[in-house]
């Protein structure tokens, strides 16, 4: 039988991974976004 | 079209400063924060009896330096405006950091306490968890 330890670990590896995943997903997201749009900032308008 | 050139120039200066602070910040509070775990890391490393990692880290001393970490990330998050992505991402940090008091709380009151290698785990995975967050929490409080 688990001990109280290793299930909070389990638990606490569980919540950081998917608050980790979702979260710099995000970061990521937001990063690209703000670069394509500086990207097309910089297109010289005809 | 020099106003354009300038606009651009100051939008990529804008985005460099932000890198600069990201990086610098990286720099002075992830690493200064394990500098003390690491200085004992190095005085124990010729210590005979060896396992070095569980030694050092057991106790929760990473898990302080974890939880100011994630608490500086999510404080940079306070004063914006959260709707959509900013929300999920801010109410997910908002979770870790109760998480990581709680293990902090356990660490203190000698709840965790089973064993060492255990209790070193504990401290590295909350530690990796906390740095991640606490650069997409920066990233998300610019963005």
């Amino acid at each position: 039988m688990s001990s109280f330890q290793e299930i909070w670990l389990a638990l606490l590896t569980a919540v950081g991974a998917i608050a980790t995943t979702i979260t710099l997903a995000i970061a990521v997201q937001i990063v690209r976004e703000r670069d394509k749009g500086s990207t097309s900032e910089r297109k010289p308008h005809v | 079209m020099p106003d354009q050139l300038s606009v651009g120039d100051s939008k990529n200066t804008g985005q460099a400063d932000e890198w600069d602070f990201l990086i610098r910040w990286i720099l002075f509070v992830i690493l200064v924060s394990v500098f003390p775990t690491g200085i004992g890391a190095l005085i124990t490393l010729g210590n005979p009896e060896g396992t070095i990692w569980p030694g050092v880290i057991g106790g929760g001393e990473l898990m302080v330096g974890a939880l100011a970490i994630v608490a500086d990330g999510a404080g940079s998050l306070i004063g914006k405006e959260f709707h959509g992505r900013r929300l999920l991402g801010a109410g997910l940090i908002v979770l870790w950091l109760l998480a990581m008091t709680t293990t902090v709380a356990l660490f203190i009151g000698h709840v965790i306490k089973e064993g060492l290698e255990l209790a070193a785990w504990t401290s590295t995975v909350s530690w990796i968890f906390s740095c991640l967050l606490g650069i997409a929490a920066k990233i998300v409080a610019k963005g």
